[in-house]
């Protein structure tokens, strides 16, 4: 009897740090995984036998800011949503005619989210989020979710019974999938609230690389900002600087639970931070990872064996620790170089651009203007033959043409863009490889 | 109090028009009733289309419209940055230059028609029941201003009218065109150029010999306004006038044959760069980038020969089409310039390719 009690009964510990582990191992590289279930199963075998005392220190909502001075922000960043919330949650009689919608962009990891709950939190707003119904609600109610997702925002201006806080934020990070892929459904939407509510919403979207999935662009395009006068608050990735001081607060908070914690090595830390890509949260990811201390024994040594390494080889650039991180993606100037100086590969009598192209264009397709600017500025000291120069300077020609007769349509400038970029790969058969220093566009007022 | 020529002998009235009488009849009876549908001025640089719209204005609403006053007006966009823009009003109309703001000018455009047609006349019975709002430079409108353009317009036609002024209407969209009553200001001839600057001189006491006064008319190209800057100018060289006294060039005129004169002696990719940098001096300094592109090939044909004229007239006509188009005019320059140095330098070596 003793023994099938003991099977039936499956001690999952404490559930918290359950969850947490496995955030931790949804968020690991593939490589590591399976140490870290190893560790998992260890660390639930000892608490099953329950003679292993249970951590029950939650890493992540301790670490979460709870100030603003504690954000891993930009302080300008933070001033720009803290005036917008003043100008339209604290004194909205002035502005009673807008509708007050505000887009928060970033990268993943900026602290988006972070920073308007605090920011809400410290001037006493509360914030109700939009999160998708499962698909069976919506089934059994035979309601939409358009629909749903109208009602919720159209009741954004009752305030809860149960909250304390007089004012109150509508947040809308979770896009109902069916606007994705018919933006107008939620312009109708926009403007049905731009009526119909007076509470302000906040919508939070995260940028992307790839163009098919970039919120900001197809749910907010220039028209519709400018109808209901949407404002926009664009974060940038995290700073090194700042994600410095969120990992030595982080350091700071560990000190004290010896027990399940120990510090991690500088060169870890560094290492950490190498392979960061301004993306706070997986940076805390790694950190918790690596400063574990039942994890640190099996399934970290490898991982830090790994820091380690590409410390080492760090001078050529640290790629081995891309599989811990996201996905790279190229700075303006790097792409710039590869447009101007076209690396190709010899095959049999021909020859191949040896980068590919498509994902080179698709990497500066929301700003296609921009990038083309940036090419002829610069492309003039990158060729060594008249004839190339003419054929580039054509193409550039042929470009503008492009992108200035179909500037409201985002879609159609990808061409003109691609036109641009093979172009000058192409015909650049003189290529002069030499440092040059790159050159923005030059803007000019008329000055009469 | 110095006015200039050109200022201070503007005609003021409809009937006082030295040229183009009977179009100013036509206007005269189109302001008749009191009221009049939108109007799209347009016609060469110097020929008198301000002229006409202020003696339009004028002849609507008397000489209130001329005590003008200048104010800068603040705007908006969405993304929360402020533009500042200098307008031109009297209390029946208001004059501005959207293009001033460069890409932000859809903003302008709105805000501003809006603005000014949500503010009812007062007193309907002393005044016209509707302001009007004059335009300047619309072909520099982006196209996004451009169709803002077209659905304020409509929208708002019970209390303003809008006039816009514009050198070419290929640039307009077809879509404002066809809203507006479309008015052709041509150049002026040069006899009547002659007749106007010997009239003006002789206002000023200042005697003008006719072979003198036919010069400056060559070198004005048919632009009355630069043909009175040119006679003032001249006046204030030397008085009285002789008969070989040199007309003076403006210094763009000289600046641009300079720079043709570069990519002729040396098509390279280096000359290449600083002839860029000839053409974004010209652009800062808001010399049309049409007369640039003129003025260059005038410059660049002197050194060709028949067979190579027509290629270089062919590739500059493609590229001044773009130019036209688009409105980063310096991509299409310099284009046209790499296209002539590739076709100048094989012509010098012999033979052009054919599949350029």
């Amino acid at each position: 009897m003793e023994t099938n009690k003991k099977w039936k009964h499956f001690d999952f510990g404490p559930l918290k740090s359950n969850v947490s582990k496995e955030k931790l191992s949804n968020v690991s590289p593939k490589k590591n995984s399976p140490e870290l279930h190893k560790a998992n199963t260890k660390v639930l075998n000892k608490k099953s036998c329950s003679t292993y005392k249970i951590p029950t220190f939650d890493f992540h909502e301790n670490l979460t800011p709870k100030s603003i001075s504690e954000l891993a922000v930009h302080p300008k960043k933070i001033q720009e949503v803290v005036d917008w919330i003043e100008k339209y949650v604290h004194s909205p009689e002035q502005n009673l005619k807008k509708s007050p919608f505000l887009v928060i962009s970033g990268p993943t990891g900026s602290g988006k989210t972070v920073t308007l709950n605090i920011i809400c939190k410290s001037m006493g707003i509360s914030v109700s989020e939009w999160v998708n119904p499962i698909d069976q609600d919506y089934e059994i109610k035979g309601q939409n979710q358009i629909s749903q997702f109208m009602e919720f925002l159209g009741d954004s201006k009752w305030n809860s019974l149960f909250d304390s806080y007089v004012k109150k934020i509508t947040l809308v990070k979770d896009f109902p999938n069916a606007v994705i892929h018919r933006p107008e459904q939620f312009f109708d939407v926009l403007e049905e609230c731009s009526y119909k509510t007076d509470s302000p919403i906040v919508f939070i979207c995260t940028d992307s690389n790839s163009n098919s999935i970039n919120l900001v662009r197809m749910l907010f395009p220039d028209e519709i900002m400018a109808k209901y006068s949407i404002a926009h608050i664009s974060f940038n990735a995290c700073a090194s600087s700042l994600m410095k001081n969120a990992i030595k607060r982080a350091m700071e908070l560990i000190k004290d639970r010896k027990d399940c914690f120990k510090q991690p090595s500088a060169s870890t830390i560094e290492a950490i931070l190498a392979s960061s890509m301004g993306d706070i949260r997986n940076t805390m990811n790694q950190f918790y990872l690596a400063s574990l201390k039942e994890a640190g024994e099996i399934p970290t040594i490898q991982s830090l064996k790994e820091s380690k390494g590409s410390k080492r080889k760090k001078v050529d650039k640290n790629s081995k620790l891309k599989g811990m991180s996201k996905d790279e993606s190229l700075g303006l100037f790097h792409g710039l170089g590869r447009v101007l100086c076209p690396k190709r590969e010899q095959v049999g009598a021909s020859w191949r651009l040896s980068h590919n192209v498509g994902k080179l264009v698709d990497e500066f397709a929301i700003q296609p203007s921009m990038f083309v600017s940036f090419l002829f500025e610069n492309y003039l000291k990158y060729f060594g033959d008249l004839k190339d120069a003419c054929h580039a300077s054509e193409i550039l020609s042929i470009c503008t043409g492009l992108l200035d007769r179909w500037t409201g349509d985002q879609e159609a400038l990808i061409p003109a863009l691609w036109t641009a970029v093979l172009g000058l790969m192409v015909f650049n058969d003189h290529k002069v490889s030499r440092w040059n220093q790159i050159r923005g566009p030059v803007k000019f007022n008329k000055s009469c | 109090m110095s006015v200039l020529w050109a200022d201070k002998y503007r005609p003021k009235e409809l009937s006082a028009l030295d040229y183009h009488k009977e179009q100013a009849t036509n206007l005269k009876d189109l302001t008749k009733e009191g009221d009049f549908p939108h109007l799209l001025v347009y016609g060469p640089l110097g020929a008198g289309k301000k002229t006409r719209i202020m003696c339009l204005l004028r002849e609507l609403y008397g000489p209130g419209v001329e005590r003008l006053k200048m104010e800068t007006m603040s705007f908006t966009t969405p993304s929360n940055k402020k533009l500042e823009i200098t307008t031109v009003s009297s209390i029946y109309h208001i004059e501005v230059n959207p293009s001033d703001v460069g890409i932000y000018d859809r903003v302008v455009v709105m805000d501003l028609i809006k603005h000014v047609a949500q503010t009812q006349q007062l007193n309907v019975n002393a005044q016209r029941e509707f302001k009007v709002i004059v335009l300047t430079d619309v072909d520099d409108l982006t196209k996004e201003a451009q169709h803002a353009l077209r659905r304020t317009m409509e929208k708002y036609i019970s209390n303003c009218r809008i006039i816009l002024c514009a050198t070419t209407i290929s640039r307009v969209i077809p879509a404002i065109r066809s809203r507006c009553l479309c008015i052709r200001v041509p150049a002026p001839t040069e006899d009547t150029i002659i007749n106007i600057l010997q009239s003006v001189c002789k206002k000023e006491d200042v005697n003008l010999p006719m072979t003198f006064a036919k010069k400056i008319v060559e070198v004005s190209d048919r632009n009355l306004r630069r043909a009175l800057l040119i006679c003032e100018a001249c006046k204030v060289e030397k008085y009285p006038f002789e008969e070989g006294q040199k007309v003076p060039e403006p210094d763009w005129q000289i600046f641009i044959r300079k720079t043709a004169d570069k990519i002729l002696q040396s098509p390279s990719i280096e000359s290449l760069s600083q002839v860029r940098q000839n053409f974004y001096e010209l652009l800062i300094n808001g010399i049309p980038s049409e007369i640039i592109f003129k003025t260059l090939l005038e410059g660049l044909l002197t050194k060709c020969d028949t067979g190579m004229k027509i290629k270089v007239v062919e590739e500059a006509a493609k590229y001044e089409h773009r130019m036209a188009q688009g409105n980063k005019a310096i991509f299409h320059l310099e284009a046209f310039a790499a296209k002539f140095m590739y076709l100048y330098e094989s012509m010098l070596l012999g033979g052009f390719d054919e599949d350029m």
